[in-house]
This record gives structure tokens, C-alpha cells and sequence, in this order.
């Protein structure tokens, strides 16, 4: 445990300590399960902070890790059937029709809990909602990015500023003649099928349910977008359809590759190690927006211990803790008092500003997994030449067709303007 | 003479033997397999009654009514579900031959070798290997940038790899080719136990009549390894159907829709979109397939001992 990490641990028991001698205390004996995706990162900072927890509160806490294969249809299976397996659960967009199974936080959230929080995290489309209760609070965001190599734009005397695709393209096309050797200008982690709706959605800038509550997307925009996803491609090495999350990041930080779009919090260590001084992060181009991706701690309503689950979430997300979260495992954090703070961004000048403003402007997709697989397996299909643009569009409305969205992605799209007026 | 009772308090022989109801003790032989065979059936008649009703467990905690055969309609009627049984056929309908052929060879080849007890275990390696491990072990070996295949194996012969997990074509050959090099050490165990089982008497009087070597394995040793090659080719052909793992650490079922089998269609369905009611009506079609190609598996089988 690093010191910066002893030392958050500390004060958030300390807050806790407080809290208690406010006569905030009597969790002595009770007994939660929190579950967090088993990543090495969100997992590993929970348990990290068990043991002066249970100190503090005398209550024992369990840490339960799954990997994200099975995360989402454990808790699906966990709160549709309410079992009452979890006190707190991860919860994200992807479980939208399992908002109204978790507990509104609404008695319990108090904002000067989580004092500097990124504001527009905790608006509706991004936070978790149900109606108008909030039923998630932020623990770990992340938005895509433009990973760029500094030393390649300098050297090609190119300017990393584009507002739209075709003046990405352009600055790619300039960088084209003075690539080193075995370098290319762009790559992405296209054989991670799930993930090519982040280029997708960085190029849409329309609705994504319709006016009915049905999932559709705007045909002309769409495919336009998805146009600009298989032109991509001319950009990336041979072979790139098949490239993994860490593949890709792996390309880019052997200098197989001049500019990656990616999450910044799987490559931001990495890429600080293999180029120092040598990469910063971009925005995407417009008009759309980026992918956020955004992890809430939720209640399970049928948790018996409520208020001692919102004292973990307290505990867990703060902006001491969520500093050193990001720090010691990459977590991004939601206070946007880390992306600013003077040290971070002395070592992080290259990144954070970008990385917040990203986070502010960053959106989810409105859709349940159901619908999200409808989405990636036709646009995978598309990046083999199986289907045009055109095709992949109908095929979207073809599977989702006799899919039901549940009324919080219906809420979220609209909260987002992305709901067809 | 008095009827002592045996160890463990349960009747003596004689008991058994003599004055119980013969009855009794076929019962009490008979109760596990009932037991057995009843839960098997309960399972079925509910997966029967789930498949005709409208139950999408995360609309609803309960099934929202009964809709006869209108999931069938809907799971035969999805281009996704055949999209699924094609590729589930070409993996199976090629992998299992190439397995036996490779597995048998195997056998054969390593029948009269001195080592062979060492060869055939270093063989056994792949197979007690994790299929999923399996799967992320051959994901790092075909990468196209880095993967000792292409740039280690092909590349030094000239040969200039395909993207093996991103072409949809080269990604069914690659997942043909995991499951052939996990399981033939299957086949060659389950040979290799045959061959050695064939006493060397009718190998030498084959010899001693003329047989050229091809005639000794083709009438001599085939006829006697057939029963034990049919039921290779049963276990290999369910198994390589309900085959899952290997495809969600491999390929996720991509690129697009490419390696999609039936058991990935029936997973995505059930525990990913917990649709129950089409999830247990595809569960039954894929049941029925199977009850199908066993059920002339074993009739093969049956015909070739008699």
C-alpha cells in the first residue's frame, strides 16, 4: 500500500471516526456484501479499505469480485428474483431495467457527502436514476479517448486540433509520409466487437429511442457515422479487426501506432511507462460525444443494512480516497478536484485537463445489454464486409424490434437528449 | 441357523436371500435410478412449461402467460438461431472427423513404440487444460501483430498468416482447430485403450494367413475397435455440440455472428437477455438435435456389436 493510499485510508476512517462520536454509530454486528467486477482495480481498492472499516464500525463487510462476464446476469439474477445476495451492487447502464429493484437513495444522499463531484456525473443519463430518484452514486468513471503520440505530430509539424472526422482524417493523412517505419497513423481495438461503438457514437449526434420509447437510431446520421467507423480502418494496420482492448494499447505503446482511441484508465499507467513524455490525450471529434463509462454504487432494496451501505459508499467515494483509487489502480475518480489538483497535474498535464473535459461532455448508451449486443454483433459483422452501413442500421431495428426498453433507458435517453422528439 | 444381521446393521444374506420379498431388493436397487430418471424428467417438464410461456425475468418476476408454441415460432423463425445451428454443424461436422482421424492415428503410431506410455501422456497435456484458458492461450497465439503462429511458424516459411480471429472464415477454421488440438488427446486415450485391448494372437494369426499390414487394421483390428470408435464418435459429437467455453474466451462468438453457435444462442438468450420462455424452447429444438444424432449413434453401435 502506497503512502498517498495510507494516508486516504486514513482520513476516511477518520471522517468515519467522526461521524460515529456524532452518535452516527450502533453497526456493530451487522454484516453486508459489496460486490465490485473483478478487475484487479475496483475490487482490490474495496478490500484495501475492509479492515479499517470494520475497525471503525464493527460491522464485517464482504468483498465479493466477479468478472464482468458474469457480473451483470449475477445481478439481474440477484434482483429480479430478490434473493438478497448483495448489500451494494455496481451497478451500471446495463442493468437499466433493474433501477427499480435498487434502493432510492433519495433519504439517505446528502450532496455535501461527496464534496466537488464532476456535476454533470450526477445528472440523470449518467448517475444512476430511477424516475426521478437517484439510485447510484459515481465510484469510477472513465471516458474514451484520443491517445496521441506528441513526438510524431511535432515532428510531422501537424496540429492535434480537430472538431470533426474529416479533419482527423486530414491530420492523418498529413502524418501519413513521416510515420517511421512499421508505424501507423490510428488503431482500435476492433476485435473487441463491444467496444466499436465508441467511434460510432463519437460520429452520432441523434436520437437512440424513439418517440414511442422503442429503440431505433436516426437512419441518415447512423449510417453516416458508421461510415466514418469503417474508414478507420484505412488508417489502422493490417490486421487490426482482430485486435483486443490490450492488444491495441499494447500496439500503441510499442509505437506501432501514432494515435489510439481507447480508455484512458487501461493504458494511462502503461503509456506513461513505455512513453514518457511522449503522448498526451485528445478529444474525440465530433459531433458526437464520447462513451462514458461509469460505475454507481447502488442499494439493493433488499438489503437489511442500509444505512451501514451508504457508510461504505461514503467511505469508499470521497475525494481523498477516489484520488489515491486513481492513483494506486487507474480507477478514474469523479471529483474533479484530482484532474486539478496542482501535483497531479504537474506529473499529468499531458492528460487530466483533457480527461476531464471529456468526462463532462461523456454520455452512456441508453441501452440494456440485450440491445447493446444487437448493436456490436451487426457492426462486427460490417468491419468483415458482411454488411454495409446500410445493412447494419436495418439489422439494428430488425433485433430490436421485439426488445421492450425498460422506462429508465427511455428515461436516461431522454435526460440525454437523445430521445427522438 | 439365526439370521444375523450384516455390518452396518443392514439385513445378512439370508435375510436377503431367503425370506425378503425378492421384490423388495429389486426396488431398493431400482430406487436411485428412479430417482435419478424423475428429476431428469421434472427438469424436462419444466423446461416443457417454461417454453410455452411469455417470461422475460427482467420485466417480470413472474410469468406474464401462456403463449403455446409461439416461442418456438419465434426461435425457429430468428436468422440469428440458424445462423447458430450452421455454424454449430460445420464445427462439429468437421472437428469430431479430424479428431478421430488424428486421434486413431495417434494410436497407431504410437502402438509399438517403446515410450509410448510417455508420448501418449504428453499428448494428454491439452486436455486437462481449462477450456477457457484454452481459449485465451490460442487468442495470444493467433494474434496477427505478435502471435508465435503467424510470425514464429508461417512467417519463416514464407507463408503470410490470415487475420485468424477476425476474418469470419479463418475464425470458424480457428476455432475447429483449438478444439481438435484440446480433444483428439481424447480420442487417442480412448483408441489407444482399444488397440492395446485386441489380443496379439489374432494380430500374429492375421500375419501368419498373409495379411498385409493395411488388411490387418482394415479387417482384422477395425471390425473389433468399431463399438469403441462409434462410442468416441457419440461422446465427441455431444460434446463438441454443447461446446461453449472455448468459444466465448476465443472469439466471443465473433467477429460479427461468425462463431455464434446453438449453446451461445441459448446462453445470450437465457442469462444474458433472460428471455426463459425462448431460452428453454431453443433448449428443447437443441435437445431435440441431439436426442436425434445419439439415437443413431447408438443404433450404429448396436448394430455393429451384434
Amino acid at each position: 500500500m502506497s503512502a498517498f493510499r495510507k494516508l486516504a485510508a486514513a482520513m476516511a476512517v477518520l471522517a468515519l471516526a467522526a461521524a460515529a462520536c456524532g452518535g452516527d454509530d450502533g453497526f456493530e454486528g451487522q454484516e453486508i456484501v459489496v460486490s465490485y467486477m473483478q478487475s484487479g482495480t475496483y475490487d482490490n481498492a474495496a478490500r484495501d479499505l475492509v479492515d479499517s472499516f470494520q475497525e471503525e464500525t464493527g460491522a464485517t463487510i464482504e468483498v465479493v469480485a466477479q468478472p464482468f462476464e458474469v457480473l451483470t446476469q449475477s445481478y439481474v439474477t440477484d434482483l429480479a428474483t430478490g434473493t438478497g445476495q448483495f448489500d451494494l451492487i455496481s451497478s451500471t447502464s446495463w442493468i437499466a431495467d433493474q433501477f427499480p429493484q435498487l434502493r432510492s437513495l433519495g433519504d439517505l444522499y446528502q450532496a455535501e457527502d461527496f464534496p466537488g463531484f464532476i456535476p454533470e456525473l450526477l445528472e440523470p443519463g449518467r448517475a444512476a436514476y430511477n424516475g426521478d430518484d437517484i439510485v447510484g452514486i459515481p465510484y469510477a468513471v472513465d471516458a474514451y479517448g484520443l491517445f496521441y503520440r506528441t513526438d510524431i505530430f511535432q515532428q510531422a509539424g501537424v496540429s492535434p486540433n480537430w472538431s470533426n472526422w474529416d479533419q482527423f482524417f486530414a491530420a492523418l493523412d498529413a502524418l501519413g509520409p513521416s510515420l517511421p517505419d512499421g508505424m501507423s497513423p490510428f488503431v482500435f481495438a476492433y476485435g473487441a466487437v463491444e467496444q466499436t461503438p465508441a467511434i460510432w457514437l463519437a460520429a452520432y449526434d441523434s436520437w437512440m429511442v424513439d418517440s414511442a420509447g422503442r429503440y431505433g437510431v436516426d437512419r441518415g446520421p447512423a449510417v453516416a457515422a458508421l461510415q466514418v467507423l469503417q474508414r478507420t480502418l484505412d488508417y489502422a494496420p493490417e490486421g487490426a479487426v482482430a485486435l483486443s482492448i490490450d492488444e491495441a494499447n499494447a500496439l500503441f505503446n510499442s509505437g506501432g501506432a501514432a494515435v489510439m482511441i481507447g480508455w484512458p484508465s487501461f493504458n494511462r499507467a502503461a503509456a506513461n511507462e513505455s512513453l514518457p513524455g511522449q503522448w498526451a490525450l485528445g478529444s474525440l471529434p465530433g459531433p458526437g460525444r464520447p462513451w462514458l463509462s461509469l460505475w454507481n454504487a447502488s442499494i439493493a432494496s433488499t438489503s437489511d443494512n442500509p444505512e451501514l451501505v451508504y457508510e461504505w459508499i461514503k467511505a469508499y467515494i470521497n475525494p481523498e480516497n477516489s484520488a489515491a483509487n486513481m492513483v494506486e489502480y487507474g480507477i478514474g475518480s469523479p471529483f474533479s478536484g484530482t484532474y486539478s489538483d496542482p501535483d497531479a497535474l504537474a506529473a499529468n498535464g499531458h492528460d487530466y485537463p483533457t480527461q476531464a473535459a471529456n468526462l463532462a461532455q461523456a454520455i452512456n448508451v441508453p441501452w440494456t445489454f440485450p440491445a447493446f449486443e444487437v448493436a456490436f454483433r451487426a457492426v462486427g459483422e460490417m468491419l468483415t464486409g458482411a454488411l454495409t452501413p446500410e445493412q447494419v442500421v436495418d439489422s439494428w431495428h430488425e433485433g430490436w424490434g421485439p426488445l421492450d426498453p425498460p422506462q429508465a433507458a427511455v428515461d436516461e435517453a431522454a435526460a440525454l437528449g437523445m430521445q427522438q422528439t | 441357523m439365526g439370521t444375523a444381521p450384516g455390518r452396518w446393521g443392514f439385513p445378512g444374506p439370508s435375510r436377503l436371500s431367503g425370506r425378503r420379498d425378492p421384490q423388495t431388493g429389486l426396488w431398493l436397487f431400482l430406487a436411485p435410478v428412479i430417482a435419478v430418471v424423475a428429476a431428469q424428467l421434472a427438469l424436462l417438464i419444466w423446461t416443457a412449461l417454461l417454453a410455452g410461456q411469455d417470461w422475460v425475468l427482467t420485466q417480470s418476476q413472474q410469468a406474464e402467460g401462456w403463449v403455446g408454441v409461439d416461442n418456438f415460432g419465434a426461435v425457429l423463425s430468428d436468422p440469428i438461431f440458424w445462423r447458430s445451428v450452421r455454424n454449430t454443424a460445420v464445427i462439429t461436422g468437421v472437428s469430431v472427423p479430424l479428431q478421430l482421424l488424428i486421434g486413431v492415428g495417434l494410436a497407431y503410431a504410437t502402438l509399438e513404440v517403446s515410450a509410448s506410455r510417455w508420448i501418449r501422456t504428453a499428448l494428454l497435456a491439452p486436455m486437462v487444460i481449462a477450456p477457457v484458458a484454452v481459449g485465451i492461450v490460442w487468442r495470444l497465439m493467433l494474434n496477427v501483430q505478435a502471435g508465435p503462429v503467424n510470425n514464429f511458424l508461417l512467417a519463416p516459411l514464407g507463408i503470410k498468416g490470415p487475420v485468424w480471429l477476425g476474418d469470419p472464415g479463418w475464425a470458424l477454421v480457428s476455432v475447429i482447430a483449438v478444439e481438435i488440438w484440446e480433444w483428439t488427446p481424447f480420442v487417442l486415450l480412448l483408441a489407444a485403450a482399444g488397440l492395446t485391448g485386441i489380443p496379439d494372437d489374432i494380430r500374429e494369426a492375421a500375419k501368419v494367413d498373409g495379411a498385409t499390414p493395411w488388411q490387418r487394421v482394415r479387417l482384422v483390428e477395425f471390425p473389433i475397435m468399431k463399438s469403441v470408435i462409434l462410442l468416441i464418435v457419440l461422446f465427441r459429437t455431444l460434446e463438441s455440440l454443447i461446446s461453449l467455453d472455448v468459444i466465448i474466451s476465443l472469439t466471443r462468438g465473433g467477429p460479427g455472428w461468425a462463431t455464434f453457435t446453438l449453446p451461445y444462442y441459448i446462453y445470450s438468450l437465457g442469462l444474458r437477455n433472460f428471455d426463459l420462455g425462448r431460452a428453454s424452447a431453443a433448449s428443447l429444438l437443441f435437445m431435440a438435435v441431439a436426442v436425434v444424432v445419439s439415437t443413431a449413434m447408438v443404433r450404429s453401435q448396436t448394430k455393429a456389436q451384434l
